[in-house]
């Protein structure tokens, strides 16, 4: 019994004598930790449960004293103090370590009230960043810190630092996006009324690209003055090969639960500089942003873009930081380098300005937490100076923020272009590569471009409708039209994009005049476009060697345009080669790159000095084929000889035009093209315009004729007419006032070899084989007058 | 002797001066860098725009909406005339008052490559086209070159794509040569007068036969030398059928009616006027009068051609002639009348004319030895023609011919002698390296003739001139005085000749073609005997493709080469100047 008494009670008292033990022990340790915490056992700690980093040193010493119960002096000195966490990718040495600080002791811990000096010195610190497990999910936020300490870790709230020393010459962190080395330096002296510097020098190298940056900023804070952090200034700069930035940020609590926050930033980069000042401020779960910003450019259409008076503001949810609702609203510039065209006389514009709005809000639904809604609008205001320009584009985006390829997006834009007076446009283009050419360039009137499209921006098919209209017109001439289109983009968002473009004119009064042209010295007006130089001609065999290595690929584009062009009413065209002015109806269909022409060019009645006589040109109508932009023709010329009426037919194609004659009385065709050419009934010609007329004739009808040949050849008084049904190749001499002649031939080279050469009327040079008493059979060249009976 | 030479010679300066200055200088162009203030040629070259190019790139104010030309406008017209003109980079500097222009320099044809050519047609025989400045028209010379190449091989219908590098000079071109096509089917054309069948007899080719576009030339070319029709051309159609050939004729009025002049220094001036009619009847027979004359030989013929068939070579031609030659050593009347049936044919390469038959002459002998008398004659000529030499008569470079010719009289057959003349007579011509057009062209020209008769006639005059042979002049030893080898009038009853000619071809400009020549001869007075001196004349000259005709000068030295000291000598050494319009070698 006593036994069983005792038991409990001998137990009691052996745990209440360790308990009493431990508790001493405790007590003795936190009242003289000096008593346990020595190098000794410090080390040994440090290797026992620091064995994951392979702590090693040359020389340690740790040192502890404890100025009250709760408060504990530590300082820790070590000489060649190395760490390596391989599974980590950690590793370092520094060759002297030396810290002070002082722990304050809790019942349930201690915490870091205060760093007397810190000195690090060198040797060098390596982190692979790559060898690290991906990060685990953040944990969700408790909502924006309100007050200033809130912002620093919960390790060094309250902390006070007197002294820093930090020199890290050697350190590299190797990432997935390239590697880091540089040396870093930290100085911070309470003695001393300065600010925390902090100086760094970086290599940045990715492949084969290395940069290098050096840097330095200063904070302030009273933080660092050893007292409760109310604000936290900071002023550093960062500079690079092309790259000088500097940055300016203030942080303060402007109230309880509040803060204020500005930011100027400035940096210079390869040919843009960008500068933006913001001030905002905190409260609660409202954020608030205002300020401006700009981007200046030195090369490109642009030459700065600025963002004026901008307010943002964004509401939190609560206890959280994501965002509820979002406004930004402000003024922006946008000053264009002068449309990429040199040597203007005077500018276009000006700095376009406008307003650009954007909202949106959170609006979760039942599964989609982050779902939202906004609207963005960027407005330009209505420019009126020569010209007058207007122009907006808004667009509504919804969908989740976590899903941004999903969003669904749909966008409206509207732009205008007027120019009152055409004249401004030909002075503001004049001298530049642009210029307007003649006859153009004589007209005045207004012009005006609309541009206006809209839809679901993230399909694949876009579509922009375009309208220009032309009332253009200056003394005889006219040059008004309508013109409306759209050019359409299937796959925009693919490589494989194509686009459309769907053009329809209306011709409404198209009157022009043509320069005057001489029969003689009549000059290709355009180059050959078989002739190429430099780059032009290299880009020409790649596609021919395209072609050829792959034919009827090469052909296949992007890019398709189909142009429609009506005559409201008949187009006229003056030209001194014509009596009349000559009306044209278009009822035109074109397409490229196919270069196929459907619909018909009629060139209606009018009279014309043909054949030296006034002929009816009745109709000439050219009508398109489908897959060639050869077209058809079918013309009607009546002509009223002496003794009979012809009608002239125009047949065949544009590239191999054919003429037909019909006469009242009928007549065949040679006997007409006599009349025709030389006017004159068939048996009064003489041989050699025998000759000529049955040449002309089978040239005609071998279609060796172009149709300005043919015009010439109508037009022209015609002296004689040669041709070579083999190389189809023909010559004419045309007889021209003052009495000159003029000959012209479809090829640059005569056979020259014949044994009968032409010369004139009746006059031509005959080789012949003779036979002669005094000198045998030779081979002679005699010039020869001829005729016939 | 001296004193001929030099005047020879300083007859040649005067002449070539002529020539020179008819050649063409241009005229000294006018500065006209700047064609109007606002636009500015710089540059070497100077740059010469006519009206209608100085309108378009300087501004019309007579046209309405023409007065101003931008710069940009301007630009585009002068790289379109320059480009003309040669200069493919021309570098445009805009002012903003003033267009500069700097043409650069001209673009010449550093390469010219074909690719698809068939075998047989090198391009780098084609001339006049490395090294020319770069022009469409340039471009469109290539393109006739090769065209014309591939349709005398018989690709009719050839597809040329051609190129210009305006940088690099280059040019290009790309040939699809189509199909070989044969002569075969021929459409003709109905004449009223005249039956199709008769173009048979001037075909140069044969049905089958490769195409060669200048042989269906020649044939119309022979057709119309014949004066058969006014205009005579076939018209060669490609389509995806494949080409047809269709005969085409302006039949014009029947009767041709011709008067030719012609100039050289030895026979002064030389007229011919001739009549002809070659649509008598449905066969297309012909009767023609021809009417020559120089200072040396005048002479009338009149001739009938008739044919056995429309479509037969065989004819009947009755011939009359009357001559007067008028020699130093001689003077004579002739006349003669001739039946002459012949025939000719065609095979691929060449034409074969044989003519033979009885002729009745009448010779009179003014002056000198020869008989004045009546014969009967057989005579007989063969003649061997190439086509291209046909074809290229007017600028000889490639092909032959070759004549044979007899002619009998014999005593008792209304002759009161006996004599035979034989002679062999030829010409050929190479177109050394076989550019085109040619560069250098060799010729030469052989003779070789004999009469076959007794001394004793000869010494007695009875023996006609036209069975005696006078060598000298530009026809054979141009070394020598027409005619005057031998000077006396008894002539040669043999004679072997040979000349060889280098003429440069189209290379000078101006067409102006320099050559060298060597004549060669060997004589006798006695049938198949030769004397054993060589006659041998070394010259020079050119030759001129004037507007008007071939225009010939050569200088030549007559020279003996005396083999034997006791042999007569028939040539007296000198230099001997000869100019013609017309004469080719």
């Amino acid at each position: 019994m006593r036994l069983r008494y005792k038991l409990p009670l001998t137990f009691a008292a052996t745990v209440g004598a360790l308990l009493g033990l431990l508790t001493l022990l405790a007590v003795l340790l936190v009242v003289e930790p000096q008593w346990f915490l020595t190098t000794r056992t410090v080390t040994r700690a440090a290797k026992v449960f620091g064995g994951a980093y392979h702590p090693r040193w040359k020389t340690l010493a740790f040192d502890i004293y404890s100025s009250s119960f709760q408060e504990k002096q530590i300082r820790i000195r070590a000489q060649d103090f190395c760490f390596e966490n391989v599974a980590a990718g950690m590793e370092g040495c520094l060759k002297s370590l030396d810290v002070r600080f002082n722990v304050r002791l809790y019942f349930f811990g201690a915490k870091l009230t205060k760093i007397y000096s810190l000195v690090l010195s060198g040797d060098h610190l390596n982190l692979d960043l790559t060898r690290n497990k991906p990060a685990a999910p953040p944990k969700k936020s408790a909502g924006l810190p309100t007050s200033l300490p809130t912002l620093l870790p919960e390790l060094l709230r309250g902390l006070e630092l007197e002294s820093l020393e930090a020199d890290l010459p050697e350190n590299r962190i190797v990432q997935a996006g390239g590697t880091l080395k540089g040396w870093l330096r930290l100085s911070l002296s309470a003695s001393m009324p300065r600010p925390m510097s902090i100086k760094f020098e970086l290599e940045h190298s990715s492949g084969t690209v290395t940069r290098n940056y050096v840097g330095e900023a200063n904070l302030t804070s009273d933080i660092l003055k050893g007292m409760p952090m109310t604000y936290l200034n900071g002023l550093g700069s960062l500079k690079a090969e092309g790259v000088d930035a500097k940055f300016k940020a203030r942080v303060e609590q402007s109230g309880p639960g509040a803060l204020a926050y500005t930011v100027s930033v400035s940096a210079k980069v390869p040919a843009r500089r960008v500068k933006a000042d913001f001030k905002g401020s905190q409260k609660g779960q409202d954020l608030s942003l205002t300020g401006s910003g700009g981007v200046w450019e030195s090369t490109g259409p642009v030459r700065s873009v600025l963002l004026k008076n901008c307010a943002l503001a964004v509401r939190l949810k609560k206890d959280s930081t994501e965002w509820n609702s979002v406004k930004f609203a402000g003024n922006f510039e946008v000053e264009p380098e002068a449309l990429v065209v040199k040597r203007l006389r005077r500018n276009l514009a000006k700095t376009l300005e406008g307003r650009l709005t954007f909202s949106a809000r959170s609006t979760p639904g039942m599964l989609a937490a982050d779902h939202f809604d906004a609207e963005a609008a960027a407005v330009i205001k209505p420019v009126k100076d020569w010209y007058e320009f207007y122009g907006g584009v808004e667009a509504k985006v919804s969908g989740r923020a976590s899903r941004i390829q999903e969003l669904a997006i749909n966008h409206k834009l509207d732009f205008g272009l007027k120019v009152a007076k055409f004249e401004d446009l030909v002075e503001f283009l004049a001298h530049t590569p642009y210029s307007v050419p003649a006859p153009l360039n004589v007209l005045h009137g207004p012009l005006g471009l609309t541009l206006k499209g809209g839809g679901d921006t993230r399909k694949a098919d876009q579509e922009l409708d375009y309208a220009l209209v032309s009332g253009l017109a200056a003394d005889r001439q006219a040059f008004k039209f309508e013109a409306s289109g759209k050019v359409s983009a299937a796959g925009l968002w693919s490589p494989g994009r194509s686009f459309k473009d769907e053009t329809s004119v209306v011709l409404q009064d198209i009157a022009l005049q043509l320069p005057r042209l001489d029969i003689k010295g009549m000059s290709a007006i355009t180059p050959d476009s078989r002739i190429k130089t430099g780059a032009e001609s290299a880009k020409a065999a790649l596609a021919r060697e395209q072609e050829r290595q792959s034919p009827g690929k090469s052909s296949r584009t992007g890019m398709q345009a189909e142009l429609r062009v009506k005559t409201a009413k008949p187009v006229i065209l003056y030209s001194n080669l014509a009596m009349d002015p000559v009306p044209i109806g278009l009822d035109l269909n074109l397409k490229m790159p196919a270069g196929s022409i459907g619909g018909t060019v009629e060139i209606r009645r009018f009279r014309a000095s043909i054949f030296r006589r006034i002929a009816s040109i009745e109709y000439i109508k050219f009508s398109g084929r489908a897959g060639t932009p050869v077209m058809t023709i079918d013309g009607l010329i009546v002509y009223q000889a002496a003794d009979a009426k012809i009608s002239i037919r125009l047949l065949g194609t544009t590239k191999r035009p054919q003429v037909e004659f019909e006469s009242n009385p009928p007549m065949n065709q040679a006997d007409i093209m006599a009349m025709l050419l030389f006017g004159k009934s068939p048996g009064q010609l003489d041989s050699d315009q025998q000759s000529s007329a049955a040449n002309a004739q089978t040239a005609v009808s071998n279609s060796a004729f172009g149709l300005a040949s043919l015009y010439l050849l109508a037009s022209t008084p015609v002296e004689y007419v040669g041709y070579d049904p083999v190389s189809k190749t023909y010559s004419v001499k045309f007889r021209l006032p003052g009495g000159t002649t003029l000959q012209l031939g479809s090829d640059g080279q005569n056979k020259g070899v014949q044994l009968r050469k032409r010369i004139s009327a009746h006059l031509a040079i005959q080789t012949e084989f003779s036979n002669t008493q005094t000198q045998g059979n030779i081979v002679t060249t005699l010039l020869e007058w001829y005729g016939r009976r | 002797m001296a004193n001929y030479s030099a005047r020879s010679a300083l007859r040649a300066l005067v002449v070539l001066t002529f020539f020179a200055a008819m050649s063409g200088v241009p005229a000294r162009a006018e500065n006209s860098s700047a064609p109007c203030p606002q636009i500015r040629f710089v540059g070497a070259d100077k740059i010469e725009l006519n009206a209608m190019e100085s309108r378009l790139v300087c501004g019309d104010p007579s046209t309405e909406g023409w007065g101003h030309i931008p710069f940009n406008q301007a630009e585009n017209f002068l790289r379109a005339f320059l480009q003309q003109r040669g200069y493919q980079d021309p570098r445009f500097e805009p002012g903003s008052e003033t267009l500069t222009v700097d043409p650069g320099g001209k673009t010449y044809t550093s390469s010219f490559t074909v690719t698809g050519l068939p075998p047989g047609i090198n391009p780098r025989k084609l001339r006049k086209i490395r090294g020319q400045v770069m022009t469409p028209r340039l471009l469109d010379t290539g393109k006739a070159a090769l065209q014309s190449a591939l349709q005398n091989r018989g690709y009719a219908c050839p597809v040329i794509d051609m190129r210009g590098n305006g940088t690099t000079g280059e040019v290009s071109a790309e040939v699809q040569p189509g199909e070989i096509y044969r002569f075969d089917h021929i459409a003709a054309k109905r004449s009223a007068e005249v039956d199709t069948d008769i173009f048979y007899r001037y075909e140069a080719f044969k049905r089958g036969q490769r195409f060669d576009s200048r042989l269906l030339d020649l044939t119309a070319q022979r057709a119309m030398s014949d004066s058969l029709f006014l205009n005579v051309y076939f018209d060669v159609n490609c389509s995806t059928g494949g080409m047809t050939i269709t005969e085409r004729v302006v039949a014009g009025k029947s009767q041709l009616y011709r008067l030719g002049f012609g100039f050289d220094t030895e026979g002064l001036f030389i007229g011919k006027a001739q009549w002809q009619n070659s649509r008598i009847g449905a066969r297309g027979n012909s009767v023609e009068a021809t009417l020559y004359a120089s200072y040396r030989e005048q002479s009338a013929i009149a001739d009938y051609r008739y044919f056995m068939a429309p479509a037969s070579r065989i004819f009947l031609m009755p011939k009359l002639t009357f001559g007067r030659l008028n020699e130093p050593q001689y003077e004579s009347f002739h006349s003669e009348l001739a039946l002459l049936p012949g025939t000719s044919w065609d095979v691929k390469k060449r034409r074969v004319e044989f003519t033979a038959g009885p002729a009745l002459e009448y010779v009179h002998t003014s002056r000198g030895l020869g008989p004045d008398n009546i014969y009967a004659a057989f005579q007989t000529q063969l003649e061997l023609r190439d086509h291209l030499f046909e074809y290229y008569a007017g600028d000889p470079r490639t092909g032959g011919r070759v004549a044979f010719r007899s002619q009998s009289r014999v005593a008792g057959i209304y002759s009161n002698i006996t004599a035979h003349q034989l002679s062999v007579k030829g010409e050929h011509v190479w177109n050394l390296g076989g550019y085109e057009p040619p560069g250098l062209v060799l010729a030469t020209r052989y003779l070789a003739e004999t009469t076959l008769v007794k001394k004793s006639l000869l010494n007695a005059g009875e023996v006609p001139l036209d069975m005696r042979f006078f060598l000298g002049g530009d026809a054979n030893l141009r070394g020598a005085v027409l005619n005057k080898v031998p000077a006396d009038s008894a002539g040669l009853l043999t004679a072997v000749y040979n000349g060889v000619e280098l003429r440069m071809g189209d290379v000078l400009p101006h067409g102006l073609q320099p050559l060298v020549f060597l004549d060669a001869a060997i004589v006798g007075r006695r049938y198949f005997k030769l004397d054993p001196n060589i006659y041998w004349s070394p010259g020079f000259g050119f030759r001129w493709n004037s507007p008007v005709g071939s225009v010939r000068v050569t200088l030549a030295r007559g020279l003996v080469w005396r083999r034997d000291r006791a042999a007569e000598v028939l040539l007296k050494p000198q230099w001997r100047f000869f100019l013609s319009l017309g004469t080719e070698f």
